[in-house]
């Protein structure tokens, strides 16, 4: 059963908070990392509450809130996906409770530190009493969520639901990445990134918010059809085909879109080319998105952001261009993501 | 150290761990109540006031209602500290 997008928020390392974004000329670096571009969270949090809170969770608020503003409804249900959750406050909370022997560890940092923090506050500050979970599934975890929201959808269990897919990047973090060899070695500006023929990309972070329906309404801006992770190979792309066309009537030759998740990194960026000769040629435009927003556990979060901007605006961003269609409507939308070498996911999605 | 300058020294203590980064000691007056009214502090605020008289001061309160005269204002704190200080 198809879940209908009303709404969307994304706070990323480019202006996607403000609603002009594709006006603005995308932010670049030359670090080997790409970190968000905040709003300003005393203009949507109160300061008593916002004094405890950490940035992680600061993003998470601000973006939930908005979406859920924008959608004018109560979600019935609240489930968010994260890689690795406030690694941050986990730190703080971990070294705190070896320094002080677990005696004398700081309450905020324990409350900052749990992985479920994100959808909890969500579930207090609007009163959502229904289903409430967290997942962390590595590069499957806004997968997982999307997943479990359809079900919900489909089951009857929620009327709407509100997922999430955020991961922040931090030093630490960064560092257990390099010992597996996931950055790049050399300096690059990011917006050469999806040129790059060099082992490993850069690193990057993101909170993205989408409220679904289970039915149609003039509001809605797409519709999710399929949602499906595999962990291989380069086999594993085939295998994701085969399902989608098998159980949500996925038809390439109607693809206009495929947004890929391509990162620059020599060793992985082969599966794309393999995707893209899946297709029928010339008709889909294909577009990469990591050059703006980086590598994390959740960045499909902004792929799918993005896909929503697209069937909605029917423009597909200059910037994310890797191969010009022939399509001139953009009415069926494909996302493909690979992160590290063993996890793909494929959303599927269509104008509504 | 003078109660007054421990006072003040309290009150850069508590904007850092409490986070109250609107504040400065000079708007902290040290007689009034830390919670509900005053700074409008509450219980996990409390929590970590007890953390920074164990972490700063080495200061351990176990009996709950003496953490509540204690921690009534930033002068029933700096007074506690002294007279800790004494004793100890």
């Amino acid at each position: 059963m198809p879940a209908y997008l009303t709404s969307r928020c994304l706070i990323s390392p480019q202006e996607t908070f403000c609603p002009e974004f594709f006006l603005h000329p995308a932010r670049e670096t030359h670090e080997p990392f790409l970190t968000c571009l905040d709003p300003e969270f005393k203009a949507f949090i109160p300061p008593v509450q916002l004094r405890r809170m950490s940035q992680f969770l600061k993003r998470a608020l601000v973006a939930g809130n908005r979406c859920i503003e924008q959608s004018g409804e109560r979600p019935g249900a609240i489930v968010v996906g994260t890689g690795r959750a406030c690694t941050r406050d986990l730190n703080v909370f971990l070294r705190s409770a070896v320094g002080h022997d677990t005696d004398g560890v700081s309450p905020i940092s324990f409350i900052n530190s749990s992985h479920n923090n994100v959808a909890a506050q969500l579930a207090l500050i609007h009163g959502v009493t229904g289903y409430n979970t967290t997942y962390c599934h590595r590069g499957f975890s806004l997968e997982s969520a999307l997943t479990d929201a359809m079900m919900l959808l489909s089951e009857g269990k929620a009327r709407s639901v509100l997922t999430g897919a955020m991961d922040e990047y931090t030093e630490n973090s960064f560092l257990w990445d390099s010992a597996s060899g996931l950055w790049k070695q050399e300096g690059i500006s990011s917006l050469d990134l999806l040129q790059s023929q060099t082992p490993g990309t850069i690193c990057g972070e993101g909170t993205a918010f989408f409220m679904w329906e289970a039915t149609p309404s003039p509001r809605a801006q797409a519709v999710l059809r399929h949602v499906a992770t595999r962990l291989g190979q380069r086999e594993a792309q085939g295998i994701l085909l085969q399902q989608a066309r098998e159980r949500s009537g996925l038809d390439l030759a109607t693809i206009d879109l495929v947004l890929v998740g391509a990162n620059g990194d020599s060793r992985t960026d082969a599966s794309y080319q393999d995707m893209i000769r899946n297709l029928e040629p010339g008709t889909p435009h294909v577009a990469g998105f990591k050059h703006l927003c980086g590598e994390y556990m959740t960045a499909t979060g902004f792929a799918l952001w993005l896909a929503g901007h697209i069937l909605e605006q029917q423009v597909v961003p200059e910037i994310c261009k890797l191969q010009q269609g022939t399509s001139r409507e953009i009415n069926n939308v494909m996302i493909y993501n690979q992160f590290g070498t063993q996890e793909h996911s494929l959303i599927y999605l269509t104008r509504s | 150290m003078e109660e007054q300058q421990l006072i003040e020294k309290l009150k850069q203590q508590i904007i850092d761990a409490l986070s109250l980064e609107d504040l400065t000691p000079a708007d902290i007056d040290p007689d009034a109540p830390l919670f509900v009214e005053g700074l409008g502090l509450d219980s996990i605020d409390a929590l970590e006031l007890i953390l920074l008289l164990q972490k700063h001061y080495g200061i351990k309160i176990e009996d709950p209602k003496e953490r509540r005269n204690v921690l009534q204002s930033v002068r029933t704190m700096a007074a506690f500290i002294i007279s800790h200080s004494q004793t100890s």
